[in-house]
């Protein structure tokens, strides 16, 4: 029953979504502009908190220390490259293709004193991958980025290259929930559930593609977290901000206001029917 | 809670003509989902969530992406809410 096709998109959809103004952003995201989910523990209050608490809950996980290095593939604005160096005192490269996002979390990192614990790199992973340094990094992380990529199984392999010998990647995503989703949609390309729950273009996979390609590179798989409902919320909480700030959306390009609620609208519809948000942990160990 | 198929029928089609903003179209048990103007996947989506959380079940995949007429989801709703009281 469920079916809608559209025309398939181009990767280069990818860079124009993120690489709009970061007024744009600043109007629905949280005040770190975090481009993913929250995470609503039991006290959390609004989408600042939530997202404070993932960018915690991500450096737990991946053991992030003093000056622990970290790569961050597809850091977006910045949240978790600015959070690591300045909450964890890690050492950090983040890597963006959009050159604004890159020239932003440059700017604040500056801003903030991180200058010296923060590099970005503005290309794409896999112009960038060979020229990174085998074992290192202690840590990586991928959040809600892999999906853009070309060749995934490649970044997973390069992520294992880049990792020492014990160190921790985190990857976060937006998934179908199961194979059996995948392949209604794999005949019906380009449908509205793979183009709008990824913001930009991207393929939209079962996580267990990405469990098999962590365990063909050689990770240990550490830890599988839902964080479905968790997201629901988060783009609820996008999705009301975009509404209270409409004057201002409206004036950057009139009838955004209306085209990001039903990005937010169509995402939210298929948690747990089509889609999973999942966030997956793995070693660089046997 | 009992509830009888034409009650869930009448409720899908509620649910359908405020989803789909249709307020003065025709909608029968009979009619094809897949058929009606401004339908798209997350729409009907958003009409399986709206039903299932009036009556507290959750319907199974087959029924939510095999279905085409509203008295087939009618129906699952009824036996799927039977089967929670029996």
């Amino acid at each position: 029953m469920v079916s809608a096709a559209r025309p398939s998109p181009v990767p280069a959809e990818t860079n124009q979504h993120y690489d709009q103004p970061p007024d744009v952003f600043a109007h629905f995201l949280d005040a770190r502009m975090k481009y993913s989910s929250g995470l609503y523990e039991d006290g959390v209050r609004g989408l600042d908190e939530a997202q404070e608490r993932k960018l915690a809950f991500i450096c737990d996980q991946l053991h992030l220390g003093r000056d622990g290095r970290l790569l961050d593939i597809g850091c977006g604005w910045g949240s978790l490259t600015l959070y690591a160096a300045a909450e964890r005192g890690a050492r950090v490269v983040g890597i963006t293709p959009a050159p604004r996002q890159a020239d932003y979390v440059r700017t604040r990192a500056a801003e903030l004193g991180l200058a010296e614990r923060v590099e970005v790199i503005c290309a794409q992973i896999d112009e960038v991958a060979a020229d990174l340094p085998a074992g290192g990094f202690d840590a990586l992380a991928m959040v809600g980025s892999i999906v853009h990529f070309r060749d995934k199984a490649a970044t997973v392999r390069e992520a294992y290259r880049v990792l020492r010998k014990g160190g921790l990647v985190y990857l976060s995503e937006s998934c179908f929930r199961n194979a059996a989703r995948e392949r209604a949609f794999a005949e019906r390309p380009g449908t509205l559930f793979v183009r709008d729950t990824i913001f930009g273009w991207g393929e939209l996979l079962p996580v267990s593609r990405y469990v098999a390609w962590f365990e063909d590179a050689g990770f240990s798989l550490t830890g599988l977290t839902d964080l479905s409902d968790h997201y629901a919320r988060t783009i609820e909480d996008w999705r009301s901000n975009a509404l209270r700030n409409r004057a201002q959306l409206e004036a950057l390009e009139p009838g955004l206001t209306d085209r990001l609620v039903r990005y937010f609208e169509a995402s939210n519809a298929g948690w747990g029917y089509t889609t999973k948000h999942y966030a997956l942990t793995a070693a660089k160990r046997r | 809670m009992e509830v009888t198929q034409t009650e869930v029928e009448a409720f899908v089609i509620a649910t359908v003509r405020e989803v789909l903003d249709l307020p003065d179209r025709e909608i029968t048990p009979e009619s094809d989902l897949r058929d009606l103007p401004g339908v798209e996947s997350i729409k009907l989506l958003r009409v399986i969530s709206k039903v299932e959380k009036r009556y507290g079940v959750e319907l199974d995949d087959d029924v939510i992406f095999d279905s085409s007429t509203i008295a087939q989801i009618a129906a699952a709703i009824e036996s799927a809410v039977a089967a929670r009281a029996g």
